[in-house]
């Protein structure tokens, strides 16, 4: 989703009815799944974009397209994850992620148990806060390494090697624990 | 976009990374939650556009911080005419006519001072002399007198002076 002349948020701005409701259907539920894999409940993670969508909407006729849309809404929904955190309670990570596993419950054991769709999930949900969002930018939500690094406030070059590293790492470990596909990613 | 910088194994991992999460879809009232929730925020451009009232006091506003300028230049520009007030007074009658005071011409006695030889004559002056003379010498013998002296066999009498 770029930003410049045909932005939906330009359009809505403009008068043009179906941009809100297209910007909805294609941004809303990927914040949504960026607050839930941040930590969010789902009812938690549906207020956060509503939230996000407000601050959007109230400030529209300030808005200058530069940039990836989804980018700047994404921004908008990081800064409001750390203002709702500050608030609340410090979360152990993957506390609220509707399929993570219980603290006592090994990763061997999960994994026998489990499909691979649920290691990758548990896995990134154990990835520390700061390589969590790196991947949620870059990877889930398939952001520029220029964007995310203008996000997250470090070099262009941190990131990449960031998410090389990190994302080989989570592919070891998934290898680790899968054992039917053990060999099939190295 | 950052898939195709990967490589080809790492990519083939994102992928299935990406498809391991799937987004999570909005409840159906979203939207319109969404719109009660939206405040109106107010800017002064749509206040300007919509309210007459604004635009009025707006305009009035231009009008008085732009008239500072040009009333400034003005007052450079037009110079006024300075009438400076006359100051005096007018007398009630004629110099002329003052009539001039006649003034006595008063004549004074200087004083006589009689010269000092006529005071102190030469007669006088001599007698106070001689009297002084007189009194110095007795005033000589007493000091001499009142000094020690030591009888010296001999010798006689020596002053130790």
């Amino acid at each position: 989703m770029m930003g410049g002349p045909r932005d939906l948020l330009v359009r809505y701005r403009e008068g043009d009815p179906d941009a809100l409701d297209q910007l909805i259907a294609e941004m809303g539920p990927r914040l949504k799944g960026f607050f839930i894999r941040q930590g969010a409940q789902g009812s938690t993670a549906e207020d956060l974009v509503q939230d996000v969508f407000v601050r959007v909407l109230n400030s529209v006729q300030g808005y200058r397209p530069a940039g990836r849309l989804d980018a700047y809404l994404l921004r908008i929904a990081r800064n409001l994850w750390i203002d709702s955190r500050r608030k609340k309670r410090p979360i152990s990570i993957g506390e609220n992620l509707p399929d993570s596993e219980a603290p006592q419950e090994g990763p061997v054991a999960a994994a026998e148990r489990k499909d691979r769709a649920v290691i990758l999930r548990q896995l990134l949900a154990q990835c520390d806060p700061m390589t969590r969002e790196l991947l949620e930018l870059a990877v889930l939500q398939r952001l520029p390494y220029q964007e995310v690094s203008s996000i997250l406030g470090v070099p262009v070059g941190t990131v990449k090697s960031r998410v090389f590293y990190s994302l080989r790492r989570l592919r070891d470990s998934a290898s680790s624990l899968d054992p039917s596909r053990e060999g099939e990613d190295s | 976009m950052t898939h195709s910088q990967l490589p080809e194994d790492l990519q083939a991992f994102a992928d299935e990374l990406r498809l391991a999460h799937p987004n999570e879809g909005l409840s159906p009232d979203f939207s319109s939650r969404l719109l009660r929730e939206q405040v109106p925020v107010w800017s002064f451009s749509s206040a300007l556009r919509q309210n007459r009232l604004v635009r009025m006091a707006a305009g009035f506003l231009v009008l008085l911080t732009a008239s500072v300028p040009v009333l400034a230049v003005l007052s450079l520009v037009i110079e006024p005419e300075i009438t400076v007030p006359a100051i005096g007074f007018d007398l009630p009658y004629s110099i002329q006519n003052i009539e001039t005071e006649d003034i006595p011409v008063v004549e004074t006695i200087p004083p006589y001072v009689p010269p000092l030889a006529e005071l102190l004559d030469e007669s006088w002056r001599a007698e106070v002399e001689k009297q002084n003379e007189a009194q110095s010498s007795a005033l000589e013998f007493e000091r001499f007198m009142a000094l020690p002296a030591y009888f010296v066999p001999g010798l006689g009498w020596i002053c130790r002076q």
